[in-house]
């Protein structure tokens, strides 16, 4: 059997077989497959995810969107190595996530994963170009480091606010530079959590856009959730999380390479 | 990494700057508790060292002011073998000095005078403790009736200089020399003739207070011998060699060590406290931001070094204030005090590096507790 994934139609729980194809599956860059997360809180519990299937491509751009509480920064942390699921599993580049240690987690997330949440991303007491080096900092920031940071800043239009503390900064740069500090490590997937939800539509429909710019310019994966559905463009891959799980009705707005029922599993452009 | 922790160190000014004050104050404190009882210690030692004979007291008796021995023991200690002075010295207080009572000088301001006898003191190495500490002017002499010597230090409090006149007790005394030994015990006497001091305090003429002996070889075993010897001529006295005074002091400061080492214990928790609140603080204030460091793939190690050095620069910075002023205010403070606080490297660079150990040691909790987010939950608390 093989090279494809989930051929199966059902949506919430695989079966084993599903997760070893899955597993060896050399097109998905990030899959997940029965994905649960449940919030115990005394005797009352949350079932925040219900069982998630997803499968991610290497240079994809795809929106995950939902009403409140349906689980979306819940998935985005899973899926970004933040947080472990309760049951289920994921798949980074075939390999388990979560058989990992968390420090072989933080390590990863350095390397190969990028984030930008809703605000308040960066660190006060430190300037742009310093905020944007902050993953490295663990590590020692190198001058090679420190120029590409300062290019990145440029590329996105901060060249004349590198020394300034995030206070100094509209919402929109201080977006801006988390997003350069995304891009520092060179990841292979950046994680976007309501990356516009703190502004107008016209400074989010830049943010969105320069998303889209390194998407397509230097081929990093994408994975954004939000609220703001003007910024979804015909022929964008979305995915409709609803109640802990991706809906069937979802809209299919390219074609469908994987096939299936799952929504979750529908390709985008 | 420091630079960043040193950053957010001083994002939170007011609450730094408080805890600063508090944890330097602290730290200042332990210099100064250290410094004055180290500087007693030194004061004590300097005296002991100088007292290289043996004093011969009655038995029980502290002090020579105390004691009464027959003056005729002067001569049966220079019979035995090895003893090369034996001087009979008459002790009292001072009452009066210039018409004003020394005890209204404030601490420690006891003085007393010490009748010598010149001739015998003429065999003691030096002229004796007082004869050998001489500054100005001379030590007494045979023909001397109503000379008197005072020390450096009573001399500034009482505004002398050689060839005033001074009253003790009612009776004029002439200042003929000054002395300066730097022992806060040493320097608090006046010497007179011993006919003056008997004069003084009415002692018929077959008693003296002590007999300073000198042994020909100043080692120590040549000391305790001639002293075991000396103590062996009657059943009513002792012989006391500076071994002896040391051991005796030795207990009392004892004493004295133990009850700083509790209040420097004491302290050591007041400023771990100090750092833990302060740390605790911040790192809740900061959850978000914690939050994120680790999103952006820092460990649970990164952050713990993270808070743990923003911690141990919080001590080290107390440390340095602390140091600076401890030292300062224990130089005041010896202005006040009959010794000088001893301030010494050592001490200023264990309470800098206390300091440090009060940050890192505060700043574990905190640490950990930091590095323990889960980031996805920091990152949702606003
Ligand atoms: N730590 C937690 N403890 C308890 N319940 C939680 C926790 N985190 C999330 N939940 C619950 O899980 C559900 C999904 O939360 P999540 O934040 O993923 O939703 P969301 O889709 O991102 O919502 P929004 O659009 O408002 O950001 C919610 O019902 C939320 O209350
Ligand atoms: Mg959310």
């Amino acid at each position: 059997m093989g090279a494809q994934i989930p051929m199966e139609k059902q949506t919430s729980s695989p079966n084993p077989r599903d997760i070893r194809e899955a597993s060896g599956e050399d097109r998905a860059l990030l899959s997940a497959r029965g994905v649960e997360k449940v919030y115990k809180k005394g005797p009352a519990e949350v079932r925040s995810l219900r069982g998630v299937d997803l499968d991610v491509r290497k240079g994809e751009l795809a929106f995950i969107v939902g009403p409140s509480g349906s689980g979306k920064s819940t998935l985005l942390g899973i899926l970004g190595a933040l947080d472990r699921p309760t049951s289920g599993k994921v798949w980074l580049e075939g390999r388990d996530l979560f058989d990992r240690s968390d420090r072989e987690l933080a390590m990863l997330r350095r390397s190969k994963f990028g984030f930008v949440f809703q605000a308040f991303n960066l660190i006060p007491t430190l300037t742009a170009l310093e905020n944007v080096l902050c993953p490295l900092i663990p590590g020692g920031t190198a001058r090679e480091a420190a120029q590409d940071a300062a290019r990145l800043l440029s590329t996105l239009g901060l060249g004349e606010r590198m020394k300034h503390k995030p206070f100094e900064l509209s919402g929109g740069e201080q977006q801006r530079v988390a997003l350069a500090r995304a891009l520092i490590g060179k990841p292979e997937i950046v994680f976007a959590d309501e990356p516009t939800g703190e502004l107008d539509s016209q400074k989010g429909g830049e943010i969105i856009g320069m998303i889209r710019a390194m998407n397509r310019d230097i081929g990093v994966t994408v994975l954004i959730v939000t609220h703001a559905v003007q910024h979804i463009l015909p022929g964008d891959r979305v995915l409709k999380l609803k109640d802990g799980r991706f809906a069937e009705d979802a809209p299919t707005p390219g074609g469908a390479p994987a096939g299936g029922k799952d929504a979750a599993t529908k390709g985008g452009a | 990494m420091l630079r960043f922790a040193f950053g957010n160190l001083f994002a939170k000014k007011v609450r730094t700057v408080l805890s600063l004050i508090l944890l330097s104050m602290v730290l200042a404190g332990t210099i100064g508790l250290i410094s004055l009882s180290s500087g007693m210690r030194n004061s004590v030692s300097a005296t002991f060292m100088r007292l290289d004979g043996i004093v011969v007291i009655s038995k029980g008796s502290a002090d020579p002011i105390f004691s009464r021995v027959p003056s005729g023991l002067a001569e049966e200690i220079k019979g035995i073998g090895g003893v090369s002075a034996a001087a009979p010295e008459i002790w009292g207080l001072v009452a009066m000095l210039d018409g004003t009572s020394p005890l209204t000088k404030g601490w420690f301001s006891a003085v007393a005078y010490g009748g010598f006898d010149p001739a015998a003191m003429k065999s003691a190495r030096g002229g004796g403790i007082y004869g050998k500490a001489i500054e100005e002017g001379r030590f007494l002499r045979e023909d001397d009736d109503g000379a008197l010597v005072m020390s450096r230090k009573l001399a500034r409090e009482y505004r002398k200089k050689v060839g005033d006149r001074t009253k003790v007790n009612g009776k004029e005394f002439e200042i003929v020399g000054i002395y300066h030994t730097g022992s806060m015990f040493l320097d608090q006497s006046l010497i007179i003739t011993l006919a003056k001091a008997r004069d003084l305090c009415r002692m018929n003429e077959d008693s003296v207070s002590c007999i300073y002996v000198e042994t020909a070889d100043p080692s120590e075993s040549a000391v305790k011998a001639a002293a075991g010897r000396i103590a062996g001529l009657k059943t009513s006295i002792e012989a006391k060699t500076k071994y002896d005074w040391h051991e005796e002091f030795g207990a009392v400061l004892g004493n004295l060590d133990a009850f700083f080492s509790a209040q420097s214990a004491y302290i050591a928790v007041l400023g771990v406290i100090i750092v833990l609140l302060t740390m605790s603080m911040s790192v809740m204030e900061r959850r978000r931001e914690f939050g994120i460091l680790k999103a952006v793939g820092w460990t649970r190690t990164d952050v713990m070094k993270l808070v743990l050095l923003e911690s141990a620069f919080l001590g080290a910075a107390a440390g340095a204030i602390g140091c600076a002023t401890g030292t300062m205010s224990a130089r005041m403070l010896g202005g006040f005090l009959p010794y000088q606080p001893l301030v010494t490297p050592l001490l200023i660079s264990a309470t800098f590096l206390g300091g440090v150990l009060l940050g890192v040691c505060g700043g574990v909790y905190p640490a950990f507790r930091a590095a323990s987010l889960n980031p996805v939950e920091a990152i949702r608390t606003d």
